[in-house]
């Protein structure tokens, strides 16, 4: 149920790099920094080949090992290479450090990718507002993304006492999902869920919910949604890509002049 | 170039501050300290506690933090290592469960998440293509005068002396009255208290969470077994050589590579010289 899968991880930030990056504020020369886990190993270069098939250059692309604890070497790489924007993913590395390492060395380029850490709710004020101007994709966050976002939010929080993180609507649609398709079933016959499965059509609090072929969430505009949220002043969040969804213009890190 | 010699400075700066608290109490009590890392975890979480829970000051905060860790070291070696010294393996033992223990205790008071330690400075300066920030200048200067510190302490003081002369020769410093049991208190909380500096001096770059002391006791370990075990001299030059190595593999192969140094410096100093650089020599 989530996240999406790494080929449709790519083609959303392929996305946002040749649509918002080069499409909408013009950049030329981007890096790409990606930690080295699989997941990862095989979209760090696809990004490559697509950002320099839509018109950029990628002088850095480059992974880091989970376990580093200095990324001075790499900020500076990427700084003098020229480039305008560093494309991050990681996971399973300590993002805390790398965004920490990134704000208090007032690296002159912006960051933003998928940075799993930083889908967190309280990531701003964990690292002490260090996040700022950095971008996420994220699938959920407290704001009218279907009728059942905002009250699910909610509940959730009165629940737990702590916001969601980007997997827990994934978990409560799949129960739902499952709960109906045995209900329209019939019967908990292996097969014959898969079929109603197949037939999913469910709203729930990230976004519509259907299974394409190969059974993988469907994403884009009216489905899951991959939306690209920058933490800005005062930790809030705001999603600036895709154009469509977007309720938020983008902006630089404190230490660099505005687009 | 600058910015190799700048980061590496840094990053070295810290690996010898861990290093030479574990090789410290090796030279002197001969106790391979697996809860090292421990001391530097606890370190970061009591200046976090500190500051974030009881709302003290910074800069009174990191005394408080140095403080603790220190007694912890003490009271743990008076406690649990002191019974057990006949064994050297039940004392690796003993560390061992210590370090766990310590893991598994902030995993229960803090939980998983990191926790966030304010900079103690806030400043960023460029010079020469380099970009680093004030409180990675005064991780390198804190650290500086540190080891300065312990230096002098150990050569010009009643107490630094006795501390040369039980690592020298225990048995011969006894007889001349020296209190070695004593003395192995107070090295370990000299051990302690550095790795806790360290710790402290890192926090607000680097993440605080339960298990954060396993990495910088491995880099200490392999800092002293290419510097040789128990050699406080031997311990910077390894941290040196380590720092710069991986500094320099980041930024002109990848830093991708920059953590496989660490093993290969192991590998390749126990098989070329397995005593490590300084290990023939005595441990000060």
């Amino acid at each position: 149920m989530n996240p999406i899968n790494s080929a449709k991880n790519s083609n959303a930030l392929l996305g946002f790099i040749s649509g918002k990056l080069k499409g909408e504020l013009g950049y030329k020369k981007i890096s790409i920094l990606g930690e080295n886990a699989k997941w990862v190993q095989d979209m760090v270069p696809a990004i490559k080949k697509g950002a320099e098939a839509a018109g950029l250059e990628v002088p850095v692309a480059e992974f880091f090992d989970v376990q580093t604890t200095d990324f001075s070497p790499i900020f500076s790489k990427v700084k003098d290479s020229g480039s305008q924007y560093l494309i991050v993913i990681l996971s399973h590395a300590a993002s805390d450090v790398f965004v920490k390492q990134w704000y208090d060395a007032k690296v002159p380029v912006p960051i933003g990718g998928i940075d799993v850490k930083s889908m967190d709710a309280n990531f701003f004020d964990r690292i002490g507002g260090k996040s700022i101007a950095e971008v996420s994709v994220n699938f959920l966050l407290r704001a009218p993304l279907t009728p059942k976002t905002v009250p699910w939010w909610d509940k959730f929080v009165s629940l737990y006492k702590r916001a969601p993180v980007y997997t827990a609507s994934g978990a409560y649609e799949a129960v739902h999902i499952y709960a109906e398709a045995v209900k329209r079933a019939g019967t908990t016959d292996t097969d014959a869920v898969i079929k109603e499965l197949e037939k999913t059509d469910y709203i729930g609090p990230r976004g519509r919910v259907q299974f394409d072929e190969l059974h993988e969430v469907k994403d884009g505009p009216g489905f899951v949604n991959v939306l690209f949220v920058q933490w800005q002043n005062n930790g809030e969040r705001v999603v600036i890509w895709p154009k469509e969804v977007a309720n938020g213009k983008m902006i630089n890190p404190p230490w660099l002049a505005q687009n | 170039m600058v910015q190799i010699l700048v980061y590496g400075a840094v990053i070295s700066a810290i690996y010898a501050m861990l290093a030479v608290g574990f090789t410290l109490i090796f030279g002197v009590a001969r106790i391979l300290n697996l809860a090292h890392g421990s001391f530097y975890a606890l370190g970061a979480y009591a200046v976090y506690t500190f500051t974030a829970v009881v709302h003290l000051p910074l800069w009174l905060a990191s005394v408080l933090a140095v403080l603790f860790v220190a007694a912890f070291g003490m009271v743990m070696e008076r406690v649990l290592v002191r019974p057990l010294r006949r064994s050297s393996l039940a004392v690796l033992l003993i560390t061992l469960a210590v370090a766990l223990m310590v893991e598994q205790m902030l995993l229960l008071v803090f939980g998983s998440e990191a926790r966030n330690v304010p900079s103690m400075v806030n400043a960023t300066y460029h010079f020469a293509g380099v970009d680093i920030s004030s409180q990675r200048l005064l991780a390198l200067g804190g650290a500086i005068l540190i080891l300065t510190s312990l230096w002098l302490f150990m050569q010009h003081t009643r107490l630094g002396s006795a501390i040369l002369a039980i690592s020298q020769d225990a048995e011969a410093a006894q007889y001349m009255g020296i209190p070695s049991d004593r003395i192995y208190s107070i090295v370990m909380g000299l051990s302690a208290g550095m790795a806790a500096a360290a710790g402290v001096l890192v926090a607000p770059f680097q993440t605080v969470i339960p298990g954060m002391g396993l990495l910088p006791l491995f880099k200490a370990f392999a800092i002293v077994v290419v510097g040789g075990l128990g050699s406080i001299p031997g311990s910077i030059v390894g941290a040196l050589l380590l720092g710069y190595t991986e500094t320099i593999i980041a930024f002109k192969i990848s830093i991708e590579w920059s953590q496989i140094v660490s093993v290969a410096a192991v590998l390749i100093t126990l098989i070329l010289r397995p005593a490590g650089l300084f290990g023939k020599r005595a441990a000060f």
